[in-house]
């Protein structure tokens, strides 16, 4: 071969490659997530010791303590049991399993045997080892399996305690039957356990060949059942001229099997008995091979020869065409600082199509190694990748450590790999992790300049801009360049980019906050600022933009925080026109937080206030150069339905949509009004939009029903909220538009995760940590850029996500198994002799006779990619119409089935939605009894004929005494009408008091919730804390004496007396509120009580500032209480004289509002609670200094239904109720003084009275 | 790092001081707590704005926590203290006066400790 250059060539290239690809690997590692199986989660020991996968689906684990089978939700554990009952495992535990072509599971264990399990009889034939039958196991040391041959015999060696004592030996999987042959063997190494390297069954005629030390190679002769000799150690190899003597022999190919020699590797032909093929170390015969001394060799599955020699010499022959490649353990691609050193440490563990996995293993459990590494060794790339323990992943739980034995990696038939190791059981999940996340790093000038991402945008040139609180940047590969502005006299930095814009001539346009408006330099890279006042230089840099638009003329308009709207000419840096808050008298547009903007069909241009204010809508009608104003009335139902505006969209119809921090409203263009969608509780606000065709639109909401689907009718609103899958029902969203992709899915990213929601299927799909996904604040920011990615900003950092990547599905489908049946109320598995003569796993047709009629079926889907997540639909032909909808449940139940025909059937899908079209299914007859037969239903006819003649005479009878009735029943009948109507008007009565009682209620409920949540916050943080306290008693208390610190024990457990006095402290602070809440919604029971006055006001007070604070964020006012202790207790009817206060001072709350909003600046709301205890009497008052209670109307504040708010605000029996409670039920006053303009003041008086004596 | 606590519920001190016992103990963070803005604004009048960082709610009777903050970013000459808003009302007014007025981070709550503790160290 002309090949020694240019494989050096080839190598050096190679080396390069690998240099090169492994610095990109470095920057962009993948990582691989797993998930752990230990005791915890259900295994009976930690030591698991192999594992595999059955025909059917279920992974079976070998542990110490047991032999476990596992269908992606339970651990099913078989313990060693060594009674002889029927089919029960007599093994304590197993070691290496082999699965048997007929679907067996064989396995072993130290000192115990064989055992092998059906699982069409779900049964275990044990083989223990008994020294006393020469056709039994003679060795009761340990016994390890080999492989199954074509005869369906198990290979296996037998040993005794003398470890070089042993036999091998094989089992036929039907019979039974044993047959022992001489066998001696070299100290194993590990890779003899993984590639069976002494026992081999040809690849070509299926002949088996043993390797005895020291090196005769024997072929077994079946009809002589012994071993003969083929070469003896030393002579030389047929087909060559070389003397060598065998170590190793691996199965190869169909054509040729492998053996390792001292010199060479051979391609030995089995039917020939003679070599095709050799490489040697030996430099005078080919220069394949390196002149190392030979380790092992073996043939992957595309065909191709590796061979591993001594100093981390690696070689791949290409068998086909002869050439070769080298690579060099320790250098390039395999260069790492951990894991094993030597190539003889490397061990292959699975193979498929797309590669192998190898891991380098310490052989010994005992000893300490080095930790472990995977090495991926990709086909088609023709490269390895390196993993560490951690599979490059820091949270991954796969264990570090030196002391993990692992003996199997397998990859199941969807791919996941799975490891036994000890200790526990790593399962592959999910298959890698999707969501890459960029963080600024202070030392790293190119990372990007703040965590905080204020907006995203993507350019005409594909460029990718990046506004955060620390300036703008421009995304190029890999890296953020930040872009600094042309400094003038102000060297201020830039802070927070709020808009990036580009205008249709390719200008790209930067708004800020605090420093205005910037224009970009394309060429130097450099913003320079846009002057939007003339001659007002104090302004240049300090005033906030809250957007940049283009009209259809090309002319960019501005909006500027308390300033108004500036508009420069196409093209120009020129303010062509402004529409100023200040002369906000000449054209209409006064709002002052103008940040949604929209040009409708019809060429009008919106603007919407964000703010909690009353400035709103304006539509700009050019003719007139003017604005159209909008606002919310409280009193017109057909007004805008908030002030706040959160965007203004059209729907593919030209519908326009209005969405408010109050709820969403639709303008109709004729009439000039609002239809106002009515959802207060699941749409109090919405956020975003997005159209969804057919006069639909899509909504996300703030703190309500999650997303929403609306229209073409305004009233038909649908939901999608937590119910339907969504992580979280707040996915408030910063823009105004809902991002949507080419496919139709809506991005929802909330404080839970990331939810996607795919609009034709109608469902969810989340990604949490595991995925990488971390969870963001509301109000984030995201764009699709025009590469497909999608990219997520907020206070974290950037996210990227490839859709294309998170979306693949697994395409693998789950098998589908039937597990257990019940009959009446005894559930089938295995086989019981009488209805299943296998398995119900195995059977499809069963016989049950009339009684059998209710019945339930178990079932799963085997497929381990998240099998929380995966999905069942079945039915049963001939009861059930339709399949059921899909869902999580793996049990369907069936009561009376009648007899008949029935068959079950179940169809699973995994958890990325593949279903499993092949179902598995039953069929289920049910014979009738002997009365539903035939010649029963003639004598059932007869009895029929003779019963209807009789009740023909029966009913002739009653038609006449009916009549009668009748008569009588009319005049009954009135008299109940005129009872009924009273009742009815009673009824009203009550419900009114009650709605009342509810009204006031309703404004506590968001008080009390927040009440609520500061002390449970306090309880819960308190109750972790003490939790961590306790850990660090722990482990002072576990050092030794003299190490012990007492002082910070005492403290410790000082802090954790103090921390459960305080969580029973908010405890009880909660619990009252609660109480609280029930006694006030509860009817009076009318029941007097001593009350702590002072507490129940206080409590009053609070809840009545919290329930006006979370309906209204811009309230507030300073509350005064003067308490005098001396009121104490006083007997009354709490949650009635509570009531009355909460009314007081709710009013006046309102009535301070209402003057704030008046006079507003200078003006400081104060309401105020003094008791006083006046000789026989309690005081209670309520003062306020709101604008007072007009003279004409004082006199009638205490009559029902009297208001002075807009209808439908209130019932207006407050204060009468409260008259009635004070005076009636208490005996005591109520009375009002006012002036006006200057407040109002309340008084309840209570009379004290003398304590009922018991 | 001294840290000023703004909250009206008096428990928060204690809450703190045990969560961050491992911090306190090792010197790495000190804590000074007020009841409401008025007493922030008189802590760091008084203390010579020795606070880094401040961590305040919104809703407190009185001055509330957005006043303390515009306070806090208008008035303080040198670098203004890192300000961290914490409210239980987590809507987009809030959110959008915090951010106007110049607030360096919003949370909602209930506080979740080891985030807290995660941005306290990137910001040390």
């Amino acid at each position: 071969m002309p090949v020694a250059e240019s494989f050096r060539t080839v190598r050096i290239f190679l080396l390069a490659l690998a240099l090169f690809l492994h610095a990109i690997t470095l920057s962009q590692r993948e990582k691989i997530a797993f998930e752990k199986y230990g005791v915890a989660e259900g295994l009976p020991e930690e030591f698991a010791r192999d594992v595999i996968q059955d025909d059917q689906g279920f992974i079976w684990i070998t542990t110490q303590n047991g032999i476990v089978k596992y269908d992606g939700y339970e651990f099913k554990v078989f313990r060693g049991d060594k009674s002889d009952k029927k089919g029960n495992l007599q093994l304590r535990g197993g070691f290496k399993f082999v699965k048997a072509r007929d679907g067996k599971i064989w396995t072993s264990n130290f000192g115990d045997g064989i055992t092998s399990y059906d699982p069409i009889t779900e049964r275990f034939q044990n083989y223990l080892p008994n020294p006393d039958n020469p056709e039994e196991l003679p060795y009761d040391f340990y016994t390890e399996l080999l492989f199954e041959d074509s005869k369906e015999n198990i290979w296996f060696l037998n040993y005794s305690r003398v470890l070089d004592t042993l036999v091998l030996a094989k089992i036929n999987s039907s019979s039974g039957k044993m047959s022992k042959y001489l066998h001696k063997r070299n100290y194993p190494r590990f890779n003899h356990i993984v590639l069976n390297w002494e026992l081999m069954e040809a690849g070509k005629d299926s002949s088996l060949w043993q390797l005895l030390h020291p090196g005769n190679l024997n072929i077994y002769n079946a009809e002589k059942d012994s071993m003969e000799q083929v070469i003896a150690s030393g002579s030389t190899i047929p087909g060559t001229d070389i003397k060598d003597t065998i170590r190793m022999i691996v199965r190869g190919t169909e054509s040729f099997d492998v053996l390792r020699g001292d010199k060479g590797v051979y391609l030995w032909d089995p039917v020939k008995r003679s070599c095709v093929e050799s490489f040697t170390k030996l430099a005078d015969r080919d220069n394949t091979l390196t002149p190392h001394n030979l380790q092992y060799a073996f043939i992957d599955i595309k065909g191709k020869l590796w061979v591993f020699q001594e100093e981390g010499n690696v070689t791949r022959v290409d068998l086909k065409s002869g050439t070769s490649k080298q690579i060099k353990y320790g250098e390039g691609s395999l260069k790492f600082s951990k894991g094993a050193k030597r190539t003889d440490q490397l061990s292959v563990f699975a193979q498929h199509d797309g590669g192998i996995w190898f891991a380098t293993t310490n052989l010994s459990p005992f000893s300490e190694g080095e930790p472990l590494t995977y090495l991926y060794y990709d086909f088609a790339k023709e490269r390895f990748t390196i993993y560490t323990e951690k599979f490059n992943d820091d949270s991954n739980p796969f264990p570090e450590g030196k002391h993990i034995f692992q003996f199997r990696t397998i990859l199941d038939n969807s791919g996941l790999m799975w490891h036994a190791t000890r200790p526990n059981i790593y399962k592959q999940s999910p298959k890698i992790r999707q969501i890459e996340t960029f963080r600024h790093n202070p030392e790293d000038k190119t990372s990007i300049p703040s965590d905080t991402i204020f907006s995203l945008f993507e350019d005409s040139k594909d460029r990718l801009w990046v506004g955060t609180s620390n300036g703008l940047s421009l995304k190029e590969g890999d890296h953020f360049t930040k872009i600094n502005f042309e400094r003038g006299r102000n060297q201020k930095k830039l802070r927070q980019i709020r808009s990036i814009y580009e205008d249709s001539e390719g200008s790209i346009w930067v708004g800020t906050y605090g420093r205005g408006l910037f224009k970009l330099l394309e060429r130097q890279k450099k913003l320079t600022p846009v002057n939007l006042f003339s001659g007002e230089n104090k302004l240049e840099f300090s005033y906030d933009i809250e957007f940049i638009e283009e009209d259809t003329s090309g002319n960019l308009w501005i909006s500027v925080w308390r300033q108004g709207i500036y508009i420069l000419g196409k093209g120009t840096q020129e303010v062509i026109q402004k529409f100023e808050v200040d002369n906000s008298e000449k054209h209409g547009m006064n709002g002052l937080l103008v940040n949604s903007i929209y040009q409708d069909s019809e060429g009008v241009l919106w603007l919407g206030d964000s703010g909690d204010n009353e400035f709103g809508l304006y539509a700009y009608s050019p003719e007139d150069n003017a604005f159209k104003h909008f606002t919310h009335d409280p009193k017109d139902s057909l007004s805008l339905i908030s002030n706040e505006i959160r965007f203004i969209e059209e729907d593919d119809q030209d519908r326009l949509w209005i969405g408010t921090d109050g709820g969403l409203c639709q303008f109709d263009r004729e009439k000039g009004t609002f239809i106002r969608i009515n959802e207060p509780l699941k749409m109090p606000s919405v956020t975003s939009f997005a159209p969804a065709g057919e006069g639909k639109i899509w909504i996300s909401t703030y703190s309500g029903g999650g997303l929403a689907l609306v229209g073409p009718n305004p009233e038909e609103v649908v939901f999608y909220g937590e119910e339907q899958g969504l992580l979280h029902n707040d996915v408030s969203q910063y823009s105004d538009q809902l991002l949507e992709d080419e496919r139709g899915r809506l991005w929802l990213p909330n404080q839970r995760g990331l939810s996607v929601f795919d609009t034709g299927s109608l469902t969810f799909h989340n990604y949490g940590s595991r995925e990488g996904m971390q969870s963001l604040p509301g109000w984030s920011r995201m764009i699709k850029t025009s590469d497909g990615m999608i990219w997520i900003g907020g206070f974290k950092g950037l996210n990227k996500i490839d859709p294309e990547v998170i979306f693949k599905k697994d395409s693998i489908r789950p098998n589908m198994v039937i597990t257990r049946l019940g009959v009446n109320d005894t559930v089938y598995s295995g086989p019981d002799g009488d209805l299943f003569t296998k398995s119900v796993a195995f059977t499809r047709n069963i016989k049950l006779n009339h009684r059998q009629r209710d019945l339930s079926f178990e079932f799963v889907a085997l497929h381990y990619l998240n099998p929380q997540d995966n999905l069942y639909s079945w039915k049963l032909e001939n009861y059930d119409t339709d399949w059921s909808e899909p869902s999580k449940e793996r049990k369907a139940s069936y009561t009376n089935l009648s007899p008949g025909e029935y068959t079950f059937r179940v169809k699973g899908s995994n958890a990325d939605g593949i279903w499993n079209e092949e179902r598995a299914s039953i069929r289920i007859t049910i014979a009738p009894p002997w009365w539903r037969t035939w010649w029963a239903y003639g004598i059932y006819f007869l009895i029929l004929l003779f019963i209807g003649y009789r009740v023909h005479l029966f009913q002739k009878e009653k038609t006449i005494r009916r009549e009668r009735e009748k008569a009588r029943e009319k005049e009954l009948k009135q008299a109940k009408e005129i009872k009924k109507a009273y009742a009815e008007l009673k009824a009203t009565q009550s419900q009114l008091i009650q709605s009342e009682k509810m009204a006031s209620l309703g404004e506590l409920t968001a008080g009390i919730a927040h009440e609520i949540q500061n002390p449970l916050n306090f309880v819960n943080n308190f109750s972790e804390v003490s939790q961590e306290l306790i850990e660090e008693l722990k482990e002072e208390r576990a050092k030794s004496k003299k190490e012990r610190d007492e002082k910070l024990e005492e403290e410790l457990i000082l802090d954790i007396d103090q921390n459960l006095e305080k969580i029973s402290h908010h405890g009880k602070r909660a619990d009252s509120i609660v109480k609280g809440m029930l006694l006030h919604s509860r009817g009076s029971s009318g029941q007097k009580e001593p009350t702590d006055i002072n507490a129940l006001a206080d409590e009053y007070l609070r809840l009545a500032y919290h329930g006006l604070r979370a309906k209204d964020k811009s309230f507030n006012a300073s509350m005064e209480t003067d308490f005098d202790k001396s009121v104490g207790k006083i007997n009354v009817v709490p949650q009635d004289i509570g009531r009355v206060i909460l009314n007081l001072i709710t009013n006046a709350f309102h009535a301070v509002q209402e003057k704030k909003k008046q006079v507003g600046g200078d003006y400081d709301p104060k309401v105020q609670i003094i008791t006083k205890k006046v000789a026989n009497t309690v005081e209670i008052q309520v003062m306020d200094n709101g604008n007072g209670i007009p003279k004409k109307i004082i006199q009638k504040i205490f009559e029902p239904f009297f208001t002075t708010k807009p209808s439908g605000r209130g019932t207006g029996l407050g204060l009468s109720m409260s008259y009635e409670i004070v005076t009636k039920e208490h005996k005591g006053k109520l009375k009002v003084s006012s002036k006006e303009g200057e407040g109002s003041t309340f008084k309840i008086i209570l009379p004290i009275e003398e304590r009922p004596k018991k | 790092m001294k840290i000023l606590v703004v909250d009206d519920e008096q428990d928060v001190q204690l809450l703190f001081r045990q969560r961050f016992r491992r911090e306190i103990r090792n010197g790495e963070l000190k804590f000074a707590f007020a009841f409401s803005g008025e007493e922030a604004l008189q802590y760091l009048e008084a203390h010579n704005h020795e606070a880094v960082l401040i961590l305040s709610d919104i809703n407190m009777p009185g001055m509330s926590g957005l006043e303390l903050l515009e306070q806090i970013k208008k008035n303080f000459q040198k670098p203004p203290p890192v300000v961290m808003m914490i409210t239980a009302y987590g809507d987009r007014e809030n959110y959008e006066t915090a951010m106007r007025l110049g607030a360096d981070d919003f949370l909602t709550k209930p506080v979740e400790f080891g985030v807290l503790k995660e941005k306290l160290k990137a910001i040390l």
